[in-house]
């Protein structure tokens, strides 16, 4: 059981020969319960690329498969596909069961409502039934939104972007909660989102999608450590590019021990640093430490993120990057710190 | 369990819509004809008239336990929109008999064709033959009234003011912005003032005495009711101005409730006279009936009825008027005359130049 | 996990069986669409297009050959031109003056919140109903010379027909604007206000554009109105001012010159369409998605003293004060037809109103019976005009991708807002020559007591459908794909949700409808049996028989009238239970 999609193209405007290109021949599989994240800035394609799976935006070219079977011609409702919006479109003149239960038509009225309680329960809304949707916060919505769009067992979830009209806390609980709902039904998805973490903690595979295209499809850790190209790179988090060649580059390569190429045999490649691959250090005598000795930079500037400071630094040849600090330091802008390097913020580029 | 045909709601409602529709009217519509039963005698009769007519209650009931037949009656206007509708309809006539059309639309409508001939042999038939159009038979007069101007004698005795009396008074400054008269292309009796002008003062004669009366500060209103209502000082509506063109029957309306003399007087040398007429429909479905029923119209009930409803005199010799009629609403001696056909020939043409002066 | 990285762009697909795509042509929708574009196709078609195009063409046919000299006939009229002047000049002034007086009225009404409100905006869509003649008789008795307000010396003047019509259609702008007003999120004003824009500022350059869409919606429906004006015309400005409307009156019923007639019915539909095509354009370029609140969270109670938290507080008193001036000139007139119903011999009584029970003379029913056919027979228009205004706000408020569709969607909504602007007169005499036998069908409708809640719900359908519409293009079409990927079929879509949500605005298209064809006269008067007179007809032929008895009833009979529309309009706002308003 798998949805297969085969160079899939969506165009906007009226002739497709001269419309934008939305989606451009992106292909991917996502087989029975796998949850698959597309990661990209808005406007990248993802939700058109969201939208054309569901069977709501026409395909310019590429096929839509379950399968095998092209769906061509097999309209959203009889795809069997569930789909949950941004702001989880409830219908405001339904309570929460009435919306929960619109899907399972046919079904009968006890076995509906069983059904309606199971989900309820397993979104954590035991209880809810008879609220008006009027009454729920954003997150009660969003549960609401998810149990609506299981409820009819779908052979697909598609979720776009069911996240990002939380708060960064409520998010980050409910990130977890979905997959293990998500999980916990069994049930394959794509989950469409511009936020990494959330991609990350959600997906089995991460995709990443830039002007319509889908750079780079694989498991988090995998994406993460060979991002592969830079455009993939710089939206993962990857803040600073260093050249291989460079001078500033040897105690990066240096870190990274047996994962660096030598400089020679990859010509072109180039070093990666993601946010915090340098760390403040407090003693400026331990330079053994990342092995990384007179490693220094100038602080522009210092914030402060759950208790730890996030330094902004200036570093010979690399360039102004984030570096972490211990709790409790503080520096002024123009202090020159000691550094050193930590080699899981740190990746080769081909 | 999927719909396969979206909107089979909608159609449905729409059924269902249009069949209550159906039986809330169905539940209120009195057609005491049945359509199979028209053409013989004891069927329906379809009166077309003006929105004026009127009998008492009672009185076509009268007719339709002498005869049989029943009647229905259209009022699509007044006497113009009524001819009009005549001659338009003339290949599918709306009814069988029409009553209404006046002296001064009857040429029209004979014609385009859409009178039969008959000639009735009721009582009051050979009254009728005086005010024949033509000797075609086809318009039978029913009744006749003067359209006359109308004073106020209580406005003219409070201001110590003479009464005019002619034509030509009201073009006199003492009487400046005291006249007003509904208009000729929008109102029958307007049309019927205008032409009492033109018989009074002669084809070429009339736009120089009407220039005089708009100098002199007449007001011309669309219609009879805004003029009588709202202008006219002794219409009930306590206006400012104390002539107005009116009818030679309006007086008894302004008869106070105890007793005394009427407030308005009728100038009776200032009218003209509309008679009005009814013909049997070419082309009508029951013509038997519509005969039987224009002979009624010449009975002496209805005859008799027709002062107290529809405020117009009866052709017949016969029947007594009220007393209230013979005292305050006598006919003009000598109204002025323009002949049918010659209204009919020049109406169009009076007419833009009267707006032309008026406008 | 069959693959772990995407195939690359460029690279070809894997093997899997890719069948072309093709399109099943789905039957059922094609069906449903077609039937919904049909019956309210059909229904114009055989009601409206049909005798208004044989009326016309009897103008244009002379002895079986087309003859179009009537144009040149007709245009060497100066007589035409200044008449043309005059339609467009009456109807712009009339409605630029309506929207200025309106906009400030949707805010007091619609945006703030007051004991008597409900009553209030029943008031002013009283005057809507009211027939011609009764408003005739309400303005002129107040403006003749001697009258109350005779002092102004307005009777007959250009001024009076202004006000009579801005009296008619203040209602329509009050209620389109209102409509959106209520809902509009207040924090993009708020916004502009923390920007340092001033109240005037913050609304001139945020909310009014905002309400662009609704104000020339609104605009040009009253300039419908206005340019069709007859009654109100022909009576406060006597033969001095004429409209397209009233010559074409007077050349159809008093002339029988169908010829200039159909001339000028040809010149109506020109400037008719083509208000229509630059209100629809102004229209669709200001339409766009608005952030609306729940009704109710936006209105703020009036006060008079000033409240910290009140914003723009001496821009909510100038609106409420044009408003209370609008008010009071709108109560006048109907006050003063109370007043005058209760006069009775030079005293004052009841007797008018007792008389309404007894059979009127030279008319065979009472006035309450009268009364009764009226709402029967609106009862049926309203039930006409609801189904075939429904469809059209169906079909009208889908989007299709396509744009030649798209443009066939507006066409459609356009040519259901055209009765409103053809003569009441060329339809009427339509009916007469083309129902004798509709559709080859041997039933002549024409004396039928079914043509006429027929005609008065082809005029009562654009107000529905201005009514429904926004709401159901108000429905965010996400709602309807999140029901989609439910498994719901586009018919249980159109059933679960655009019918429930747009039912809650039906309870004002019901009110509107049923006022409209309550009011109803043009096409009433020539169609209506005599034995079964609608209230408004009634009226008329009351009102034009001699003796001060008729005039009084006639009214009594207007002050029921108009109490029946105020109490009716008054139902429907409270159907319409704090839910979206539509276009007015």
């Amino acid at each position: 059981m798998t949805l297969q999609v085969r160079d899939v193209a969506v165009v906007y405007g009226e002739r497709p020969s001269a419309g934008t290109r939305a989606v451009d021949g992106v292909s991917f599989d996502v087989p029975t319960g796998e949850v698959v994240a597309l990661l990209g800035p808005s406007g990248c394609g993802k939700s058109s690329l969201l939208r054309a799976v569901a069977g709501l935006e026409p395909l310019a070219a590429g096929a839509v498969l379950w399968d095998g079977a092209d769906l061509a011609g097999v309209p959203v409702h009889r795809r069997a596909f569930g789909l949950m919006f941004q702001d989880g479109q409830l219908f405001a003149h339904r309570d929460v069961a009435g919306n929960v239960a619109y899907g399972l038509r046919g079904v009968p009225r006890a076995a509906r409502a069983g059904r309606v309680a199971e989900l309820l329960d397993l979104v954590g809304l035991a209880g809810y039934g008879s609220r008006p949707v009027a009454t729920l916060s954003g997150g009660e919505r969003q549960r609401v939104a998810l149990a609506r769009a299981l409820a009819p067992e779908p052979r697909v979830l598609l979720l776009d972007e069911p996240l990002s009209a939380l708060d960064r806390a409520l998010r980050e609980r409910l990130a977890v909660d979905l997959r293990s709902v998500l999980v916990a039904t069994g049930t394959p998805a794509v989950f469409v989102t511009h936020d990494q973490d959330e991609a990350f903690a959600v997906a089995d595979r991460v995709g990443v999608m830039h002007a319509g295209r889908l750079l780079r499809l694989a498991p988090p850790d995998e994406l993460w450590r060979a991002p592969g190209d830079r455009d993939v790179a710089a939206f993962l988090g990857y803040e600073a590019f260093v050249d291989v060649a460079a001078p500033s580059a040897a105690p990066l390569l240096a870190a990274l021990g047996a994962r660096a190429p030598r400089p020679q045999d990859a010509p072109g490649a180039v070093v990666a640093l993601a946010e915090g691959a340098f760390v403040v250090t407090r003693d400026a005598a331990r330079e053994d430490i990342g092995g990384a000795a007179g490693l220094k930079g100038v602080v522009r500037g210092v914030t402060s993120r759950r208790g730890r400071s996030e330094v902004r630094v200036d570093v010979d040849g690399v360039g102004a990057v984030t570096a972490l600090a211990p709790v409790g330091a503080r520096w002024e802008p123009g202090d020159v710190v000691p550094l050193t390097i930590d080699a899981d913020a740190v990746t080769v580029l081909p | 369990m999927t719909i396969r045909k979206p909107l089979a709601v909608a159609a449905a409602l729409a059924a269902a819509a249009s069949l209550s529709a159906c039986s809330v009217l169905g539940a209120n519509a009195d057609d005491k004809a049945s359509p199979s039963a028209s053409g013989t005698p004891g069927g329906t009769v379809t009166l077309v008239t003006h929105d004026s007519f009127a009998l008492s209650k009672g009185v076509l009931e009268d007719f339709t336990k002498q005869t049989g037949v029943t009647v229905k009656v259209v009022q699509p206007g007044d006497a113009g929109v009524l001819t009009n509708q005549l001659v338009l309809t003339k290949d599918a006539p709306i009814g069988d008999l029409a009553y209404g059309i006046d002296n001064t639309y009857a040429t029209r409508g004979l014609d385009a064709g859409v009178f039969q001939p008959y000639t009735s042999t009721a009582a009051a038939a050979s009254d009728a033959a005086k005010h024949q159009v033509d000797d075609s038979h086809r318009l039978t007069a029913i009744d006749l009234g003067d359209v006359c101007i109308n004073v106020d004698h209580q406005w003219f005795a409070k201001h110590q003011l003479a009464e005019p009396a002619t034509l030509d008074d009201l073009t006199k400054p003492e009487y400046k912005n005291l006249l007003v008269v509904p208009g000729a292309a929008t109102s029958s009796p307007g049309l019927a003032f205008l032409l009492a002008t033109i018989g009074a003062y002669g084809e070429d004669g009339w736009q120089a005495y009407w220039k005089k009366l708009v100098a002199n500060g007449t007001k011309v209103d669309a219609g009879w009711s805004d003029a009588w209502s709202t202008d006219f000082s002794g219409g009930g509506g306590d206006g400012p101005r104390p002539i107005v063109l009116s009818y030679a029957s309006s007086p008894p309306d302004t008869l106070p409730k105890g007793g005394g003399d009427a407030r308005v007087g009728a100038l009776l040398d200032t009218c003209f006279r509309q008679v009005e007429y009814a013909g049997v429909l070419t082309g009508a479905k029951n013509p038997l009936g519509a005969q039987k029923l224009l002979d009624f119209l010449l009975s002496d009930e209805v005859q008799a009825d027709i002062p107290g409803q529809m405020y117009m005199y009866p052709v017949s010799t016969h029947v007594t008027l009220p007393a209230e009629w013979v005292r305050w609403a006598p006919l003009a001696g000598k109204p002025f005359d323009v002949p049918a056909d010659e209204i009919t020939a020049k109406r169009s043409e009076w007419l833009s130049q009267y707006s032309e002066i008026v406008g | 996990m069959t693959s772990l990285t995407a195939p690359g762009p460029g690279r070809t697909a894997p093997a899997v069986a890719v069948r072309p795509a093709r399109r099943r042509l789905p039957v059922g929708r094609v069906l449903g669409w077609g039937l919904a574009v049909a019956v309210p196709v059909a229904f114009l078609a055989v009601f409206f297009a049909w005798p208004v195009v044989v009326m016309v063409g009897k103008g244009f046919v002379t002895d079986g050959r087309l003859d179009l000299s009537g144009f040149a006939d007709v245009f060497s009229r100066p007589r035409t031109w200044r008449i043309v002047g005059q339609t467009l000049g009456q109807a712009t002034a009339a409605t630029v003056l309506s929207v200025a007086l309106g906009v400030p009225g949707a805010y007091t009404l619609y945006r703030r919140r007051f004991r008597g409100r409900a009553a209030v905006r029943a008031l002013v869509t009283v005057p809507f109903v009211l027939p011609t003649v009764v408003v005739g008789v309400a303005f002129r008795s107040l403006l003749v010379d001697g009258g109350p307000l005779g002092f102004l010396h307005l009777d007959g003047t250009f001024a009076a027909i202004l006000a009579a019509l801005v009296f008619f259609n203040y209602a329509v702008v009050v209620r389109a604007v209102g409509g959106l007003w209520e809902r509009l999120d207040p924090r993009a004003t708020q916004a502009a206000r923390g920007l340092g824009a001033s109240p005037w500022r913050a609304f001139r350059t945020v909310e009014l554009p905002a309400l662009a869409p609704a104000i020339w919606s609104a605009a040009s429906l009253v300039f419908l109105f206005c340019a069709t004006a007859f009654g109100t015309v022909l009576i406060l400005g006597g033969t001095r001012f004429g409209t397209i409307e009233t010559e074409i009156w007077i050349q159809t019923t008093q002339f029988l010159d169908l010829r200039a007639a159909a001339v000028l019915s040809v010149v109506q539909l020109v400037v008719v369409v083509g208000v229509l095509t630059i209100a629809g354009r102004a229209r669709a370029r200001r339409e766009r998605a608005l952030s609306l609140a729940a009704t109710g969270t936006a209105v703020r109670p009036l006060t008079l003293r000033r409240r910290p938290a009140d914003d723009g507080h001496p821009l909510a008193l100038a609106a409420a004060g044009v408003t209370a001036v609008v008010l009071l000139a709108i109560a006048v007139p109907l006050v003063n037809l109370v007043v005058r119903s209760l006069r009775v011999d030079g005293g004052w009584g009841l007797d008018h109103y007792r008389a309404l029970g007894a059979p009127a003379p030279g008319v065979p029913v009472s006035v309450w019976q009268a009364a009764a056919t009226s709402v029967e027979t609106a009862v049926d228009a309203t039930v006409i005009a609801l189904v075939v205004g429904g469809l059209v706000a169906l079909v009208v408020s889908r989007r299709p991708r396509r744009r030649a569709a798209r443009r066939a969607v507006a066409g459609f909504d356009a040519l259901f807002m055209l009765p409103l602007g053809v003569s009441a007169v060329t339809v009427g005499f339509g009916f007469l020559v083309t129902m004798d036998r509709p559709l080859g069908l041997a039933v002549d409708l024409r004396t039928s007591p079914l043509l006429v809640p027929i005609a008065q719900a082809v005029v009562a359908v654009p107000l529905v459908v201005r009514t429904v519409l926004p709401v159901l293009r108000a429905i965010d079409p996400r709602l309807r794909e999140a029901a989609g990927t439910l498994g719901a079929a586009p018919g249980r879509v159109l059933r679960t949700l655009d019918v429930p949500l747009a039912a809650r605005s039906v309870g004002l298209a019901i009110g509107f409808a049923f006022a409209a064809s309550l009011g109803e006269f043009g096409a009433t008067s020539f169609l209506a049996r005599p034995d079964r007179p609608t209230l408004p007809v009634m009226v008329f032929r009351l009102i034009g028989r001699p003796g001060p008895d008729n005039y009084g009833m006639a009214l009594a009979a207007s002050v029921v009238l108009a109490a029946l529309t105020a109490a009716i309009v008054a139902l429907a706002e409270r159907l319409r239970a704090g839910q979206v308003g539509g276009d007015w």
